[in-house]
């Protein structure tokens, strides 16, 4: 009698946590992976590349739809590897140049938006720009980008 | 006239010469079989023994008059022997000790440096055991302290209270010693927690208040003593081998190899009498693939003990710990689509090192109401950085020497005093050539008021320098109460002031691992904290259905001015810095005990946490980083024919905030995620070989305690251990 007491208060107890609603752990993420390549010779007016990434794409105005951007590549670096880890979506990639001291252009950030005079260039022409990600839950996508310079 | 002074002189000589003893035999009192190795303390003085093959002991000589007999025993109930009259004459006693099933010592040394029973403790204290050591398989002992209340860690970091958080591994709030000796941290200020030797632990005993004022700088958070075994009376050779693997991971895309990773941990211990004179040396082998690519260590440990018994009054012990290892090396994952990655180039990382520690102490029992403990310690380190980002190293040497002379006056006044050297010499790549020196005097009065009052107060001041120049000087006091309502139920509060000097790492360190840089900052000064608690402890008498019922519930407030930092600035170089005030208020409440004829055991432990940046005016201007809020530990285990079962639960609130990488809510990066873990062991004892299968994190949780650093895959491991 004894021991069908204890078998139940166990069982009871394991019947108890298994349950409980399964807590929120960690998940596989979705993302773009990839390279980046430099391909031609750095122009003296670029000191770091970076890819950005958009949720939408208005010609006049990129920043608009940023949602994240890599580590910048200094000069004369020619290949990194990047990842953006994102929400499930559409997106566009698209790569930058930033004409200032990247460790400059991060130190003073929120001065530099304010001043509304960002030290980054358009890499890329629209064209390139327009093949869309279709990213999907949990999926990581691996495309290699390549920035031509003259 | 003249008979009349002989007649004096002769009742006062007679008196003075007389002398009698105590001695008798100690059984268990369900068998009645003698128990070996008991120790008998005389309350009051520095008497005491411990009890034969046949559990007889004698204490002798005594002066007359009333005496109180401690004895303890892990895995029985502490049995106090009060009121035995000596005389002239030997007086026999004879005493039953009871089984306690959760195996916690009920007389500890720590808390006052003088041995004091649980229930009289002027600060908050947790007790680890044997047993719950030996039921987690535990080889690192962070793991076992995980489940007292107030105590958590952050990838290995120790946390007493949230006093630490997280500071990049460097400058421990906590301080460890080995049978009350300092095992000496190097330049960076932390403990390595592999060099413990788990196997030849007697007991764990932790102050989860601060320890400043007996312990010093590095007591700011608290204090962990690990008491080791002495050798037994007759020779013996022990082994444990712990071996297991780690599961895949759960989800496709994070699987990273095709074999699974293993681990074997290996202790080997050989203990023996030798002539008077008792010695333990023990060997443990730890390899390991770990649970991520870069989560590989490959140690080999010496360790050893000597304990020297010249006679009654004087004994002496030597320790001596070699450790090497090479360890991966990795600061975060490659990225949130490989969690169990190393990024890029980093792949091959790596660190070696050595380290040797040598401690010892001497006692002389000047009489049985003072006592004199001569304490030295060496610490030498060698280590090499191999890193693609930084290849450096570090070589360190450190001394401490330290005397303590403890009296009692009268019945119930117990004075502590003592004074305590440590210097240091660091040639490091990282931080360049530096020395340090620092000199102490502490003294601790205890005093008991009555029959349930125990007030203890006590002060050190310390002065530290740093290459020749004055760094700091600090004066840490501290008064504490203990009230006795009755045997089953006491209060404490005390109030304390402690101070930590920045370490050398924290001032000088010019390093990069990865994407984080450190500057040095010279300009650090100590930081100082003020802590106070209100605690109360129950243990409640046991019937058929419960038993060994034990409370703690202790609120608690630390005030920190000038905390130091690792502080990363908006071009991501980190500076350890005086940033911040703050101020942690929490509740820490503890209970266990067994159920239905020590059946079913369970222990319970629950931390509130408000940790909180302020301003020069008290006002709050934000959570103190890496932090958990709520804390939760709960276990229960049963033995049923024999085979022991073990279910272990860990819950830590979110941590509200990190220092690193925020979480940003767009993209969905470093999402941070409460902790639920849960554990589960299996035991059983046959014919003297002792098996535990035990699965660690059995649901796959996964979770990042710091920032791009996933928490520890799910592994099963089978350990046998056996005593020949």
């Amino acid at each position: 009698m004894k021991l069908i007491c204890k078998l139940t208060i166990i069982y009871s107890v394991l019947v108890l946590i298994w349950s409980c609603d399964p807590p929120e752990s960690l998940e596989p993420v979705s993302g773009i992976e990839g390279k980046l390549f430099i391909e031609g010779e750095w122009p003296d007016s670029i000191q770091a590349t970076a890819l950005i990434v958009l949720n939408s794409l208005d010609p006049g105005n990129l920043a608009a739809g940023l949602v994240s951007y890599s580590t910048p590549m200094v000069s004369p670096s020619k290949k990194s590897e990047y990842f953006f880890q994102l929400e499930p979506g559409f997106y566009f990639v698209a790569g930058v140049g930033l004409t200032m001291d990247p460790v400059l252009f991060f130190a003073n950030f929120d001065s530099i938006t304010a001043s509304g005079n960002l030290p980054i260039v358009q890499l890329e022409k629209l064209p390139s720009l327009l093949s869309i990600i279709d990213l999907g839950n949990q999926q990581v996508l691996e495309i290699d980008h390549t920035i031509t310079f003259k | 006239m003249m008979k009349f002074k002989f007649l004096i002189h002769f009742v006062l000589m007679a008196n003075l010469f007389a002398q009698g003893s105590i001695s008798g035999k100690i059984t268990r009192a369900d068998s009645e079989d003698p128990l070996l190795g008991v120790n008998i303390l005389v309350q009051g003085t520095f008497t005491g023994t411990v009890t034969n093959a046949e559990g007889q002991f004698k204490i002798e000589p005594l002066q007359p008059g009333e005496y109180t007999l401690f004895v303890s025993m892990i895995g029985f109930e502490k049995h106090t022997e009060k009121d035995i009259v000596i005389a002239d004459k030997e007086v026999l006693i004879e005493i039953q000790l009871k089984q306690n099933v959760l195996s916690a010592p009920q007389v500890v040394v720590t808390a006052s440096r003088n041995v004091q029973d649980v229930m009289e403790l002027p600060v908050s204290m947790s007790v680890i055991g044997p047993r719950k050591i030996h039921d987690r398989a535990a080889v690192n002992l962070v793991e076992v302290m995980k489940f007292e209340p107030g105590i958590s860690s952050i990838r290995g970091q120790l946390n007493i209270r949230g006093t630490s958080g997280y500071t990049l591994g460097v400058g421990d709030r906590s301080l460890l010693l080995i049978d009350g000796v300092p095992v000496l941290g190097s330049g960076a200020g932390n403990i390595t927690w592999t060099m413990v030797p788990i196997s030849e632990i007697d007991h764990v005993e932790i102050i989860r208040s601060g320890g400043s004022a007996l312990y010093g700088s590095s007591a700011l958070g608290g204090v962990v003593n690990i008491l080791t075994k002495n050798a037994p009376t007759k020779a013996e050779t022990r082994f444990r081998l712990k071996s297991g693997m780690y599961s895949e991971p759960k989800y496709k895309q994070w699987q990273w190899r095709s074999q699974p990773g293993l681990f074997n941990y290996l202790d080997l211990t050989h203990s023996r009498p030798i002539g008077k004179h008792s010695a333990w040396v023990r060997f443990h082998k730890a390899k390991s693939d770990g649970y991520k690519r870069q989560g590989w260590t490959d140690a080999n440990n010496i360790t050893g003990k000597v304990k020297f018994n010249f006679g009654e009054r004087y004994n002496a012990s030597l320790f001596a710990n070699y450790y090497s290892d090479k360890t991966a090396l990795a600061s975060q994952w490659k990225n949130a689509a490989n969690p169990f990655s190393a990024p890029s180039g980093e792949e091959d990382d790596y660190t070696e090192g050595t380290k040797l520690h040598l401690n010892g102490f001497f006692n002389m029992i000047l009489s049985d109401k003072t006592v004199i403990k001569l304490k030295g310690s060496m610490y030498d380190v060698w280590w090499q950085n191999h890193s693609v980002t930084n290849d450096n190293g570090l070589d360190e040497q450190k001394g401490y020497g330290e005397i303590l002379v403890s009296t009692t006056l009268g019945q119930s006044t117990q004075i502590t005093a003592g004074v305590v050297g440590q210097t240091a010499k660091i040639r490091a790549g990282v931080y360049g050539d530096h020395s340090s020196l620092s000199m102490a005097a502490y003294i601790q009065a205890q005093q008991r008021i009555g029959t349930k009052l125990t007030l203890n107060t006590g002060a050190r001041m310390e002065t530290y320098f740093v290459d020749d120049e004055k760094l700091d000087e600090s004066l840490a006091p501290q008064i504490a109460l203990n009230f006795r309502m009755f045997d089953w139920l006491s209060f404490r509060s005390s109030v304390s002031s402690g101070f930590r000097v920045p370490a050398i790492a924290e001032m000088y360190s010019r390093t990069q691992l990865n994407i984080f840089k450190v500057e040095p900052n010279p300009e650090l000064i100590a930081e100082r904290s003020q802590a106070g608690e209100v605690g109360m402890t129950v243990k409640l008498p046991g019937n058929k259905w419960i038993s060994d019922m034990t409370m703690d519930v202790v609120a608690f407030k630390s005030t920190f001015d000038q905390l130091i930092v690792a502080n990363p600035d908006d071009k991501g170089i980190i500076h350890f810095e005086n940033l911040t005030d703050a101020r942690i208020t929490g509740l820490e409440v503890g209970a266990s005990g067994a159920l239905f004829n020590q059946t079913l055991l369970f222990s319970i432990a629950y931390t509130n946490l408000d940790p909180e940046e302020i301003d020069k005016d008290g006002n709050t201007i934000d959570t103190l980083a890496y932090r958990f809020r709520h804390t939760l530990v709960t276990t229960i285990g049963t033995r049923l024919m024999g085979v022991t079962a073990t279910l272990e639960n860990r819950y830590m609130s979110r941590i509200e905030r990190v220092k690193l990488f925020q979480e940003n809510a767009i993209s969905g990066e470093d999402k941070r995620v409460p902790i639920h873990i849960w554990n589960a062991s299996l035991g059983y004892d046959y014919r003297g070989w002792d098996f535990l299968f035990r699965v660690e994190n059995m649901f796959q949780y996964y979770y990042t305690e710091l920032e791009r650093n996933m928490g520890e895959e799910r592994h099963l491991s089978l350990t046998v251990s056996k005593k020949i």
